[in-house]
């Protein structure tokens, strides 16, 4: 029983297809350990958005299993602990917010049908979390179009807390962002992670962002997964040509042209 | 906006009240046939010596009646209908409700509506409501609700497709609640703004067809009905035929003011974007 | 190089101010694009660096902005001022320009060999094989390989990054001067914004033009650019040569835009970031520093006073009050 409780998210040999083309992810296994924060790293079509539909139960793979604390997920009723356990943030701020329910209500919704609290109840809660994640005062009676994509993003933060979830798994959470608010997101993911002891599991095409949160990296392309290991490990001694590219990136960017040697360019595949 | 919400509350009003303030009835035959807008009769008499005024104004009740309850329940059953299979888990039903929809669409509106009234046929007697006016109503939804489902299921599936309503999924919320809150308020605010347009056609519709010898049975005075009874006395008596006709303008006009004030308010309520 | 022959800079803008409709107004300022060098202008969404390459390269009128004072010399000629046509011989086989989302300034209908033909055509009439063969040319300068299926793709059948190549070769079309591009790795992933941020460079080496890219990203055009320029609000905070300016900021924004990279930051610690969010162009109106209400140097005169650029290092300029701190701290 124990054993089961440690693995979060799980998935094994996992395929998800569409109807031509070639399959989205294929034979992929992965599997998060409770209270582990994991990165997964790849470029636009790797697959990475979908694997992590499979983990939060959103996707049924077509081929495989995916499992959360030890359950499969197509056995999973809406209504269980487990379906509340493991919450999303997404990408795209602006897409994650019903536009004609304000930040209060979007929280205070999540409260009340989650945790099943009375209305009055579960809006002082929302207004608690809101403040929690950074958001006070006015703000969170405001529509969402009014906010900009950092406070966004911290109601779509603070409406999957309301869940009170043992995992969060944010999708490019700060892709869309201004370069000096996605910091103060990070910040704020980082600081949830210590204060509730969330797994976290961070989808990113920017080796950056998940060096920085995560302990665990887990590299795809096209559709599988190419290597996984220690954070500090695939960065300083990546194994294979692809994780190399990736790290050279990430390297590159940090040093002004008169201090690096330059590499020959390499051509277009 | 208000200029519209204005016009159609007047117009409204007087139908309810024009007999009072003229103080003749609409089927009362209390003048000489044919006299032109004078002091005594506003809006002059018809052919029959009817009071045209009050005629105009009453009639508004028979073509506010059927574009309201005719545009309220295809909206409603239409956008109903359309949500649902947007949300069907099987593609056969949306399938299904395209092809059906697009066989009620092909086939000319006027047409459909002429063989539906007249196998409605115009004797029966429904609820005391004019004769022939069911008959109206029952074509006006039959052919109206498929332009709303369509509408209504392609907004329902791109609101299906946002992350927002993935999110409730993630979070446990019951279907009901995911339909019911999050996407049909956003889909009846589209499909709602078509139809407050879509009343003008519906009069029209109506208006039109006694010409096509159908609609509304005499004495039962209506727009449309009046126009065409007055067709042959056009050039000498003209008041009875431009009042109904100015009516007829007014709210289609008036109507329009309100469906663009409302298409502007929607358009800055929904989100900007960046 | 004997001094007396070196080359005028491409672009000499002083007290540089222009806007787009009421409330967008950007600067005053002064930027100076030397010969052969590799500029980078960083701001975030709303800082108005978009607009400065279209005011770089006359193309304000065509986004409904204008150009509203000072002086912009290209390559010694006065700009400022000179009507569409005057830009329009000015830009011709001087001026290229690479727009943001390519997918967009592409046309979508059209296969790439037919639009680098038709911009080919406008550079001085050729033949179809002669544009062929130039198209051919400057594909492989932007190093695509396959050249002949290129030319027959339509954009969406390339990769962002192919398109950003394409896009590349067709702003060198007229073997340019002066080389802008805006934002061209944006919504690029990181392995292909290195790849195009490195051919750029290579381009720029081996042709001797200036390029100016606009980005919001620091650290990618600290890998590429010889001087760096911070633009906040509409204005220049801070420029510089890069090395000086990533080793030793001098302007509260530069500073906190480094503290606040994660791949700076040591692992596990909280990152400094700047707080509050970019100031909202209608308020750019208000008295001070626009900085301010984020700045963490903030005293009470920088509500009141907006701060000129001065020279805080040689070759470098920031506009702030405390800049002595900011580098001390």
């Amino acid at each position: 029983m124990s054993e089961q409780r440690s693995i979060a998210l799980d998935a094994r040999e996992v395929t998800v297809s569409y109807a031509r083309g070639a399959p989205a992810i294929a034979g992929v296994s992965l599997a998060i350990p409770a209270g582990a924060a994991v990165g997964i790293v790849g470029e636009s079509g790797s697959g990475k958005s979908t694997l992590a539909r499979v983990l939060v139960g959103e996707r049924a793979p077509t081929a495989g299993e995916a499992r959360v604390f030890g359950r499969r997920w197509s056995e999973v009723g809406r209504r269980d602990r487990e379906r509340r356990a493991v919450q999303m943030v997404f990408q795209d701020p602006y897409g994650a917010l019903n536009p004609r329910m304000t930040p209060l209500e979007t929280v205070a919704e999540a409260v009340e049908v989650v945790r099943g609290q009375p209305r009055r109840a579960a809006l002082a809660a929302a207004e608690e979390l809101l403040d929690h994640v950074g958001l006070g005062g006015a703000v969170v009676t405001r529509r969402p179009r009014s906010l900009s994509g950092g406070q966004r993003q911290r109601v779509v933060i603070a409406r999957a807390l309301a869940c009170e979830p043992e995992v969060l798994v944010a999708d490019e959470p700060t892709s869309a962002l201004d370069v000096s608010v996605q910091a103060q997101i990070l910040n704020l993911l980082l600081r949830l992670r210590r204060e509730r002891e969330l797994t976290l599991v961070l989808i990113s095409h920017d080796i950056a962002v998940v060096e920085h949160l995560t302990d665990e990296v887990v590299v795809m392309l096209n559709g599988g997964v190419v290597e996984s290991g220690p954070v500090e490990r695939v960065l300083t001694d990546p194994h294979e040509p692809y994780t190399r590219r990736l790290v050279d990136a990430f390297h590159m960017r940090a040093t002004p042209p008169a201090v690096r040697t330059d590499s020959p360019i390499e051509e277009q595949r | 906006m208000a200029v519209g919400i204005a016009i159609v509350a007047a117009i409204a009003l007087l139908s309810v009240f024009a007999p009072a303030i003229a103080g003749d009835g609409p089927d009362r035959l209390i003048g000489a046939p044919l006299q032109a807008p004078s002091g005594e009769h506003w809006f002059g008499t018809d052919a029959l010596g009817r009071d045209v005024f009050v005629r105009t104004f009453v009639a508004a009740r028979v073509d506010y009646l059927v574009a309201i309850f005719g545009t309220l329940f295809s909206l409603i059953v239409g956008t109903t209908l359309g949500t649902l299979v947007a949300m069907a888990r099987r593609p056969v039903w949306g399938k299904l409700l395209m092809r059906v929809t697009d066989g009620l669409i092909a086939v000319p509106f006027n047409l459909l509506i002429l063989v539906i009234v007249l196998g409605f046929g115009t004797e029966r007697d429904v609820l005391g409501l004019p004769k022939g006016l069911p008959g109206v109503l029952v074509a006006v939804i039959v052919v109206g609700w498929s332009i709303y489902a369509r509408l209504a299921r392609a907004e329902a599936m791109t609101l299906r497709q946002r992350e927002f309503v993935g999110a409730a999924r993630l979070m446990g919320f019951s279907k009901r609640r995911i339909v019911g809150r999050h996407i049909l308020p956003t889909v009846i605010l589209t499909t709602g703004t078509y139809a407050v347009a879509d009343t003008v056609m519906v009069i029209g519709l109506l208006a039109g067809l006694p010409f096509l010898g159908a609609g509304v049975l005499p004495p039962t005075p209506e727009w449309g009905t009046m126009m065409f009874e007055g067709r042959g006395v056009l050039e000498s008596a003209w008041w009875v035929v431009v009042f109904p006709a100015a009516a007829l303008v007014a709210t289609a006009i008036a109507i329009s003011l309100i469906a663009d004030g409302l298409l502007d308010r929607l358009g800055a309520g929904e989100e900007a974007g960046r | 190089m004997s001094p007396a022959t070196t080359p005028p800079p491409v672009i000499a803008a002083r007290e540089l101010r222009f806007s787009i409709g009421e409330t967008v107004a950007i600067g005053p300022l002064d930027l100076t694009v030397p010969a052969g060098a590799m500029v980078g202008i960083v701001g975030e969404t709303g800082s108005g660096k978009s607009l400065m390459c279209r005011a770089l390269t006359g193309l304000l009128p065509s986004i409904g902005g204008s150009l509203d004072g000072g002086s912009l010399r290209f390559e010694g000629e006065e700009l400022a001022g000179a009507d569409a046509r005057r830009w329009a011989s000015a830009r011709r086989g001087r001026i290229g320009f690479m727009p943001q989302a390519s997918l967009s300034s592409l046309n979508p209908v059209r296969r790439i060999g037919a639009q680098m033909r038709e911009t080919l055509r406008l550079t001085g009439s050729r033949s179809r094989g002669a544009c062929d063969r130039r198209a051919a040319e400057l594909l492989a300068l932007v190093r695509l390989r396959d050249v002949p299926r290129v030319l027959r793709s339509y954009p969406h059948e390339l990769s962002g990054g192919m398109r950003q190549r394409v896009m590349l070769a067709l702003a060198l079309v007229g073997e340019p001067r002066l080389l802008v591009a805006d934002e061209p790795t944006t919504a690029l992933d990181a392995t292909i914004q290195a790849e195009v941020l490195q051919l750029l460079r290579q381009v720029q080496e081996r042709s001797g033009m200036s390029v100016v890219i606009v980005s919001h990203d620091l650290r990618s055009l600290s890998s590429v650019c010889d001087t760096i320029v911070v633009m906040y609000a509409g204005r220049v905070v801070e420029s510089g040569p890069t090395a000086t300016v990533l080793a030793r900021p001098s302007h509260p924004y530069t500073r906190g835009l480094l503290a606040s990279d994660p791949a700076l930051t040591p692992r596990g610690t909280p990152l400094r970031a700047i707080e509050g969010r970019p100031l909202p162009a209608d308020e750019w109106g208000a008295p001070g520093c626009r900085f301010a209400p984020r700045c963490g140097f903030a005293t009470a005169d920088c509500t009141t006073t907006d701060p000129p650029p001065e020279p805080t290092a040689p070759g470098t300029q920031a506009a702030c009050l405390h800049w002595k701190e900011v580098v001390g701290a």
